[in-house]
């Protein structure tokens, strides 16, 4: 079977009525992945900005590209170099093992950026992590052993380091 | 000036060149009726029996006129009975508006009486759709919705308005006439790549789609033919756009087209895809389809170029920009013995002329008999199954946009509305329905539009109480195992017919079919003829699905009685 490939698909689009239900219709009825997807306004009122990390072979990306852009509200849409992009996501863990305090210790000396939220009344600690989709995946296989009850990640979200807009 | 949206809308449609519109009246369309009907004078409406048949009526209109098909429907049921007009207008690239009322905003996302999220619902069916918020976007929207349906590649656009929005008063500016999108165009480098492979080629093959017919260059893809000395075939959605005389032509191509088209696919060494999408009812199987030959894609939808089959070459544009492109990049060339071995394939292959055993009409005389009653400037339209496929085989089409047909969603029921839409685009030229009786069972009730706008349309029942194409593929697929095609029903078309209002006739034998069909046309009004054909006449050839040219029947010898 041919190649299949992460890809990080940028698109830049009008804020009007159910864009967002649009652009992942599009992907449902099409059979295409969607691995995670993010959506936000951006420096314009009038425009959010849809990010979408999705797997395929080399044409299958390329078919994916020509069909959101036949989307009328798609104004612009980019597959993001993954070697040149700012991308981060955030997860956050809820962890109730009974000794969080030890265990959090070795967690906290290999990524010193976990920040440890508020305990919550069942004596369970919140656990916020923000950086690169693959260092995330490490973070959340690292906690696991720590009793791990419930996650939430954000989806990718990722801006070009020389923007599209600049280029 | 103040207007209510309502009056703004059905301004903005006669400002966008609309002089006809179709649908149905409703709760949530009052004003906007109101407003069509104090501009009655400008903008003709025509009200269907039920919605579906009004947007397959703006449908006809468009794919025979070339201009855009405007659909009004009311919210609820109203719009869902649209969407398999509009899913049909879609498949096949047609321009149409529709416009559906909808509750008033306090009460959209409430299951309000007659609401329906018809917005979510057309979604994988149109090029865009709208719910208009605010009045004064209307104007402006209907513009757009115009540009939409009609840049590139065409197809429908619906505008979702709630009822308080056509209540509601605004300023009135009139708008210019839309205009179409800059076209995209070829590469510089795409037109010498594909002037290369042209020149190189011993065994070109041009095999045309809806994107000639629809773009208006059949006349650019005749001369690019003669120029590079190669032979055409079209897909059911280019039928139509080459005539049927031409020197060059070989038919149609795929499921039931012509041996020689088919095996000019198996035999080229270049095939040029021009305004085509390589369905998979050409392409059964894609993987191996013209396998020998290098592809030049021509076609407006970039989209289309890798999606079924990858072009080696990709010509993004309008159909008759690459083609003059390409005929200024190549000098004539010919291609002797190539054509001498396809016509002379062509010419022992013919599509079988006499008709069945019995006594009855069989479908292809009758088919050659519409077009001796029609001549040159007549319109067929068809619905959807074997009669379909026999027309699309055997009438010999002799002007563009004169055969109209559920191509690629394959819509039973589309065509007694489609006919009523290209008779009231075309009231000087001759329209037809060919039906077969499942199909007519569907939308039948589109007649009474015909009578009522005293709209003469010849329909032409092929009665053989199956659904036959079904029928055909339990014969040959499923060992004679009839399930539920039998329907055998006991409607009488000619009762039938004149219960409508309009004329009822028979054909029962061979020698009627002259005589019969002369006299429907003669008469002035909308006729239904009941024909009488037999159940065991098979489409063919016929090329099993997901299969290619090389796998080809050619005749029912194996018919199998039911089991």
């Amino acid at each position: 079977m041919s190649q299949t490939n992460h890809a990080v698909l940028s698109l830049y689009v009008a804020n009007n009525f159910g864009v967002l239900t649009k652009v992942a219709g599009l992907f449902s009825r099409r059979g295409y992945n969607i691995r995670s997807i993010a959506a936000s306004e951006t420096e314009a009122p009038a425009f959010s900005r849809i990010t979408i990390v999705t797997s395929g072979s080399p044409s299958h990306l390329e078919q994916i590209y020509r069909q959101v852009l036949k989307l009328e509200d798609v104004r612009r849409a980019t597959f993001l170099p993954l070697d040149d992009l700012v991308q981060r996501e955030l997860v956050l863990m809820k962890l109730c093992s009974g000794n969080e305090q030890e265990d959090l210790r070795a967690l906290t000396d290999e990524f010193p950026d976990i920040r440890i939220m508020d305990t919550s009344a069942d004596g369970c600690v919140f656990i916020e992590y923000t950086g690169p989709t693959g260092t995330v995946d490490a973070v959340i296989e690292s906690a696991r052993p720590l009793g791990i009850v419930e996650i939430s990640r954000t989806g990718v979200t990722v801006l070009e380091q020389i923007s599209a807009a600049q280029a | 000036m103040q207007l209510t949206g309502a009056q703004i809308l059905i301004r903005s449609l006669i400002d966008q060149g609309a002089e006809l519109t179709f649908g149905y009246p409703g709760g949530a369309v009052l004003n906007i009726y109101d407003a069509l009907y104090e501009m009655r004078d400008k903008l003709r409406h025509i009200v269907s029996s039920h919605e579906q048949g009004a947007a397959h009526a703006a449908d006809g209109y468009a794919r025979s006129t070339g201009k855009t098909g405007v659909v009004i429907a009311t919210s609820g049921p109203g719009a869902t009975n649209l969407v398999t007009g509009i899913a049909t207008a879609f498949q096949d690239s047609v321009p149409l508006v529709a416009v559906t009322g909808n509750v008033s905003r306090d009460l959209l996302g409430r299951d309000s009486f007659q609401e329906v999220d018809i917005v979510g619902i057309t979604n994988p069916v149109v090029k865009h759709n709208y719910i208009v918020q605010n009045v004064e976007d209307l104007a402006g929207i209907v513009r757009d919705a115009f540009v939409i349906a009609n840049s590139g590649r065409k197809g429908p656009v619906l505008i979702d308005i709630p009822k308080d929005i056509t209540a509601a008063k605004t300023e009135y500016r009139k708008l210019p006439r839309f205009e179409l999108r800059p076209m995209p165009q070829p590469s510089q480098e795409g037109i010498a790549e594909a002037a290369t492979a042209i020149r190189n080629a011993k065994k070109p093959l041009i095999y045309a789609g809806g994107g000639v017919t629809f773009s208006d260059n059949s006349q650019a893809l005749l001369s690019f033919s003669e120029h590079i000395d190669a032979p055409v075939c079209v897909s059911m959605m280019g039928l139509s756009s080459v005539p049927a005389g031409f020197s060059r032509y070989l038919g149609m191509i795929g499921m039931h087209g012509t041996a020689t088209a088919n095996i000019a696919a198996t035999e080229c060494d270049l095939l040029i895809a021009v305004g085509a999408r390589f369905s998979d009812r050409v392409a059964g199987d894609r993987k191996n389809f013209a396998r020998g030959a290098t592809v030049i894609h021509i076609d407006i939808d970039q989209a289309e170029i890798y999606k079924n089959v990858r072009a080696g070459i990709q010509l993004v544009g309008n159909a008759g920009d690459c083609l003059s492109m390409l005929s200024g990049a190549v000098p004539p060339v010919k291609h002797t013995e190539w054509m001498h071995h396809i016509l002379k394939h062509k010419a022992m292959n013919a599509l079988p002329d006499s008709g069945g055993e019995g006594q009855g009409p069989s479908p292809r005389e009758l088919v050659r008999g519409l077009r001796s009653a029609m001549g040159e400037d007549g319109i067929v339209v068809t619905d959807v199954g074997q009669h379909q496929m026999i027309t699309a085989q055997y009438y010999a089409f002799a002007k563009p946009r004169s055969f109209l047909s559920s191509c690629g969603l394959g819509t039973m029921g589309y065509g007694m509305g489609a006919a009523v839409g290209a008779k009231c685009g075309n009231p000087a030229r001759p329209v037809a329905l060919v039906t077969g009786d499942g199909s007519f069972h569907m939308n039948m009730t589109e007649l009474a539009v015909a009578v009522s706008n005293n709209l003469p349309i010849v329909v032409l029942v092929f009665n053989n109480g199956v659904l036959g194409m079904v029928y055909q593929w339990q014969n040959l697929f499923y060992q004679g195992r009839y399930a539920y095609t039998e329907i055998r029903r006991k409607t009488d078309m000619v009762k039938l017919a004149e219960a409508f209002g309009a004329v009822g006739m028979r054909i029962s034998s061979r020698d009627e079919i002259r005589p019969v069909l002369e006299a429907a046309f003669a008469c002035g009004r909308p006729c239904v003829v009941d024909c009488a054909v037999d159940y065991k006449e098979g489409v063919f050839p016929i090329i099993p699905p997901g299969k290619n040219g090389e796998a080809m029947i050619f005749s029912d010898d194996l018919y199998i009685d039911r089991m």
